[in-house]
């Protein structure tokens, strides 16, 4: 009897957790992972993961307002079955987390605590202090770790995953993958293959995400027929603290908790924030959304940080704005926060030098989040609007055996994803999709019978390539490019966007693919442990991936959720609100996902509808209060 | 996006290589630029982006582990400047005296195999895991119910030893912990005490001690303390060295007089 | 959970055994080891206050008299309470620091650190000492061959004799060369006395420390200090009272000294037959005390009782 194998790529919590529930089900399973999966970027997920809960729903909510707040969130781009699965399936999986042994915060009383987070007016937020992500990982790693033991999952840690490996009748059969150490190159024979390898933060240099996102695990999916969904949907995090290798997150849970953003109502004033007095500071979101506050959603908090800025008025005139936890804002006591923040006061004071409980923080918004990735399917379930349970076609690709899950895939999530809803979609979609997985390989033909000289021409392929990079002597870095990149995709193709902008970015991007092809020079030619031969491969995937994002945003003539584009004659036109310089969302036209396929060597457009069978889209904006940014009044702001 | 540098400013790093497992370790001078804000890792990634020695010359950029640069995924583990610190949330102007021309020492973990440069491995502490069985035994993924429930002091207490992001500080700080013997070191203690503490993670107890109080347990700490010194989580490390120790002691009695 | 899978994998160490592997033997040496340090440090503190008596040499004769006193018993209590704790200690103990650990208090110089590698350094330092106090107090167990085999060029060394406790202990730790205790040779065996006494205080206190970890006894940082400064204070007391047994039977020592009340007097260097009679009797003694007091010599046998 042959034995059916999945290969799942990547072990953050989407990983993790398909390669838990595939064991349980059965099926052998080797994960692939750069790092060993206990360091891999879900570790860095602060605030919470969002569920229906007791609580709230005494207070009227319900799973469905936890739907509805998504769809909403994501500016109606979400396809809304899967959401609603998700949102039904969310209390069950705060379940499981605690049986794993999560350490959730606990009320006085032994129940697991709740905190408000972003797009909600219900607590509906669990969490772990504020190191969420890395309970949540080690919880999953742990699990994972036990089916190890028992010899049901095969971990390829330091192992990279190169390409997928696709069979005539254009199913996906297995995978060719590189040791890093050793530098050997080899195909792995799998009945289905998972990609879970999560955002692509580093095509824009400075992220909050860990430098292994470079989202070259979709690239390569996406060069080998794969589509992407959604690419130019990024979200930018309102609060970050800027630095020269990468922007550390300063979680939305600041704001949950009571933080409040600020800036002194006095141009470039130079006083020590805590000598500004109450009345001189304004409390800008409190201002324009007197109903959600300091939690709007992301997008919107991150456009009101750079227009204020933009007008001059953050701290010293420069991009930056006060995150404020201390007591004298929040009215919370230090001890308290202390116990609910820990874990990122703890980042602000190591890497700026100065506790956030005493001084406010100084943050700016980064990149943060990648809502699209590879496209995937999903199969409505109509009796119950979600979806149909077991169903292979959930999470497939447009590859045939090649599926996709957390980060990597573009589901869920729209045009902009709430706070602490990314945890939930990862280990959702694992555990979800696994049964589907399990009835596709049933399904099909065994690889183990398919013919050796398929892989064997894959392997060569890769070989192929790596010989020629190993070979390059030109005189262009691949690590200069990348910041040559980033900081294009950084300007052009974040907070706002301009067609002129995204034409010069695009332009940059094909001098950038010439060069890299004609005057590449890799630093290193050895077989040993070769880093720079696998940062210059990531590069050539993140300025694709940067061209998909960036041709998929100068098409998209609207503006939604993170996608925010300014006519260029108004780019410049500081004198208006960024509303009334902007595109308004056209869901007559644009209501649609973008799907990019790479053909001849390029990035092409599709597009599709959106599944909204369940909930008419609306206007979004929050309740926003149109009041002139200056001499606003203040009073009750503070409530 | 970027914080504002100091322009000009550069920093001479002192590193010591190895091309392979088995070949000699060699010091090589870089000379790289340093601005207000810089950490160990920014100063590697410039070599990257320049690889050049402070002689002039060209040479394949040091190899190195980093993974989130904030100081939780435990990657970028190195001995700088004679202490074991994590490189993403070493600053330089933190160790580095300003103006000072003196280089700043980068060195790879002692207390595992070199593959490379600043790469080491570290499968040992992973596989230590396994043998404590760190891991709460489930029946299944399928929903069956809230855990159980725990006191807000309880949960304070356990979430600190969680945040062990196995970095592998600890163990190279520990002068019991050596690349020949077994010792499990401290992380491995402080995970098992956490499990002991979840009442379903109770239920591995008994097989954790035993694995504890074997060769390479428990026993072999020798109370140098460094560990609680060097964890960059500062987590309770010698606290939970005291509370396996109380619990091998008890096991140990319970054990002599029932089985 | 899904048993069909196993051995299905290929080069995953399935199935490998990760439950313990020498069973509790381990263990039980380290706390046997850890005991027997405990007995052992209990009687070093029990000898160094016996000893400093020394100040009051009567006071010091009377205290051998009683331990003498305890008779055949003697042999059974030196062997529980002595010998087998510090040969366990010392074995196991070298076993444990040739174990192989990588010393680094000076690259991490913290101050538990450092005493992690005093300990150890001290561990040392007493294996040497002890040897060493041995061979001065018992030339290295020639009373013993002295008594078998009644070799007269034996006679001339000096070592402990219960029976005249204070001027044998005096001499027996001055070099045989000269009793001037500003002689350069005793200058430096009274500091290599004043060094082991002083690593037998810091071991025995540090390791009173560590026990109460090892044991489980203390867990928090918190309770740690404070059974820390108990453990310093200990430390303290019991390294001024062999501070004072050290200048006691050192400089403050008196080689000739009389006793009236025992009537016994050392000669250095000199031969005597009443004394090589009474060296004869004396069977196999040690650390301080003697198995059998010297029951010949009428004026100490009287003591005795």
């Amino acid at each position: 009897m042959t034995h059916k194998r999945v290969i799942v790529v990547g072990g953050g919590l989407a990983g993790l957790s398909t390669s838990m529930k595939l064991s349980e089900e059965g099926v052998a399973v080797d994960l692939f992972s750069l790092v060993p999966v206990k360091r891999s970027h879900s570790v860095c997920a602060q605030g919470g993961i969002n569920a229906c809960n007791d609580v709230a729903r005494q207070q009227g909510y319900s799973e469905w307002e936890h739907f509805e707040e998504t769809v909403f969130g994501g500016d109606f781009l979400a396809n809304q079955p899967p959401v609603l699965e998700m949102a039904r399936t969310a209390p069950s999986i705060i379940d499981l987390l605690d049986r794993m042994g999560v350490p959730f915060s606990r009320t006085p009383e032994g129940n697991r605590d709740l905190r408000l987070f972003g797009g909600s007016l219900y607590k509906r937020t669990f969490y772990a202090g504020a190191t969420t992500g890395q309970q949540l990982l080690y919880a999953l790693d742990e699990q994972v770790r036990h089916h190890e033991v028992q010899g049901h999952i095969t971990k390829y840690e330091f192992w990279e995953f190169l390409a997928p490996i696709i069979d005539d009748g254009g199913r996906c059969v297995g995978i060719v993958a590189q040791d890093l150490r050793t530098m050997q190159i080899r195909s792995f024979r799998a009945d289905a293959v998972v990609m879970a390898t999560g955002g692509n933060g580093l095509i824009f240099g400075q992220s909050t995400m860990s430098i292994i996102c470079t989202g070259s695990g979709t690239a390569r999916c996406y060069q080998a027929g794969a589509k992407l969904g959604n690419p130019e949907f990024v979200q930018v995090h309102p609060t970050a603290i800027p630095g020269e290798d990468k922007c550390r997150l300063m979680s939305e849970s600041a704001r949950g908790e009571g933080g409040r953003l600020w800036v002194p109502r006095k141009r470039q004033d130079s006083r020590h924030p805590n000598d500004i007095p109450e009345e001189e500071r304004d409390y800008f979101l409190e201002r324009l959304y007197p109903k959600y506050k300091n939690i709007v959603p992301r997008d919107i908090a991150t456009r009101e940080i750079f227009y204020i800025c933009e007008q001059g008025m953050g701290i010293g005139g420069g991009q930056m704005v006060y995150l404020d936890l201390t007591e004298k804002a929040t009215g919370i006591p230090y001890d308290v926060l202390k116990r609910k923040l820990g874990g990122i006061l703890e980042i602000y004071e190591k890497f700026v030098g100065v506790d956030p409980l005493i001084e406010p923080m100084k943050i700016y918004p980064a990149v943060h989040y990648s809502m699209g990735g590879l496209w995937v399917d999903f199969a409505k379930d109509e009796k119950t609007g979600g979806l149909r349970k077991a169903d292979p076609r959930n999470h497939m690709t447009h590859i045939s055996g090649l599926y996709a899950a957390g980060e990597a895939d573009y589901q869920f999530h729209g045009a902009n994803r709430l706070g602490a809803n990314s945890l939930l979609s990862c280990i959702f979609t694992g555990l979800f999709i696994a049964p589907g997985i399990k009835k596709f390989i049933e399904s099909q033909p065994a690889v183990a019978e398919k013919t050796q000289s398929l892989y064997d021409n894959a392997v060569q392929n890769q070989q192929a390539i790596m010989t020629r990079l190993l070979g390059s002597r030109g005189t262009d870095n691949p690590y200069v490019m990348h910041r040559e990149l980033g900081k294009a995709m950084s300007d052009n193709v974040t907070i706002i966007r301009s067609n002129g902008k995204l034409k010069q970015t695009l332009d940059l991007i094909e001098s950038l693919k010439d060069r890299y092809r004609n005057n590449l020079g890799l630093p290193d030619s050895g077989l040993w442990n070769n880093q720079s031969l696998g940062f210059a491969r990531a590069c050539w995937d993140m300025i694709l991936l940067g061209e998909a994002v960036t041709k998929a945003a100068l098409a998209r003539e609207e503006s939604r959720g993170s996608h925010f584009k300014i006519p260029d004659e108004f780019v410049d036109r500081h004198d208006l609100p960024l509303d009334q310089r902007a595109l308004q969302r056209d869901d007559e036209h644009w209501l649609k996902t973008t799907l990019v396929s790479f053909v001849d060597g390029q990035a092409t457009l599709g597009y599709e509808p959106v599944d909204v069978s369940l909930v008419a889209p609306r206007a979004r904006n929050y309740g926003k209060v149109t009041a002139p940014a200056t001499n606003a009044p203040t009073a009750g702001a503070a409530a | 996006m970027i914080a504002p540098a100091e322009k000009g400013k550069t920093v001479k790093l002192n590193i010591l290589r190895q091309d392979s497992p088995d070949a000699k370790p060699y010091w090589q001078n870089f000379e790289v630029p340093c601005n207000a804000g810089s950490n160990v890792t920014s100063l590697l990634r410039s070599i990257s982006e320049s690889p050049v020695t402070a002689g002039g010359a060209k040479v394949a950029p040091p190899a190195y582990e980093a993974s989130c640069l904030e100081e939780v995924c435990g990657s970028c583990t190195m001995v700088i400047n004679g202490r074991v610190r994590q490189a993403c949330s070493t600053l330089v102007r933190k160790i580095h005296p300003h103006d000072s021309e003196e280089p700043i020492t980068i060195e790879p973990m002692t207390k595992f195999p070199v593959i490379r440069d600043l790469v080491v491995d570290r499968s040992r502490t992973f596989e230590n895991l396994k043998r404590i069985k760190a891991w709460i035994p489930i029946d299944s993924s399928y929903n069956l119910g809230p855990g159980p429930r725990i006191t807000p002091e309880e949960q304070q207490a356990m979430y600190p030893l969680s945040r062990c992001m196995t970095c592998g500080a600890c163990l190279e700080a520990c002068p019991q912990f050596t690349r020949d013997n077994n010792f499990v070191g401290a992380q491995i203690i402080s995970i098992a005490r956490y499990y002991n503490m979840h009442p379903n993670g109770k239920i591995l107890k008994d097989e954790r001690m035993e694995v504890l109080m074997g060769e390479g347990g428990i026993t072999d700490c020798g109370n140098a303390q460094n560990c609680v010194k060097v964890c960059p989580k500062e987590i309770p490390l010698t606290e939970s060295i005291g509370v396996i120790g109380r619990a091998a002691t008890v096991y140990s009695i319970k054990k002599f007089f029932s089985k | 959970m899904t048993t069909a899978m196993e051995g299905s994998v290929g080069k995953n160490p399935a199935g490998a055994d990760y439950s313990s592997q020498s069973g509790q033997l381990h263990f039980w040496l380290r706390r046997v080891h850890s005991l027997a340090g405990l007995a052992f440090g209990g009687f070093v503190a029990f000898h160094l206050t016996v000893c400093a008596t020394t100040l009051s040499p009567v006071t010091y004769q009377q205290e051998v008299n009683r331990i003498a006193s305890l008779g055949p018993n003697l042999a059974f209590v030196e062997f529980t309470f002595i010998w087998l704790p510090l040969l366990i200690h010392m074995l196991y103990g070298v076993y444990i620091i040739g174990r192989g650990s990588k010393w680094n208090g000076v690259r991490y110089n913290y101050g538990g650190n450092i005493r992690y590698t005093l300990q150890r350094v001290t561990g040392l330092i007493l294996l040497v000492f002890l040897a060493y106090h041995l061979a001065t107090m018992h030339r290295w167990g020639l009373a013993l061959v002295y008594d078998l085999t009644h070799w007269s060029a034996l006679s001339s060394f000096p070592w402990f004799h219960p029976s005249t406790a204070y001027g044998s202990t005096v001499t027996a730790i001055k070099t045989p060369y000269s009793p001037n205790p500003w002689f350069w040779a005793n200058v430096i065996s009274d500091v290599l006395y004043f060094l082991g006494v002083w690593a037998a205080v810091f071991h025995l206190a540090n390791g009173l420390w560590t026990a109460a970890i090892a044991w489980g006894l203390t867990v928090t940082a918190v309770a740690q200090r404070r059974w820390g400064n108990v453990c310093l204070a200990v430390g303290i007391i019991v390294g001024i009272i062999g501070t004072g047994a050290l200048l006691g039977v050192t400089v403050l020592g008196k080689p000739s000294g009389n006793l009236p009340e025992t009537g016994v007097v050392v000669r250095y260097m000199q031969k005597n037959a009443s004394h090589a009679s009474a060296r004869r009797r004396v069977p196999l003694s040690t650390c301080g005390l003697t198995l059998r007091p010297h029951i010949n010599d009428a004026t100490t046998a009287a003591k005795a009782s």
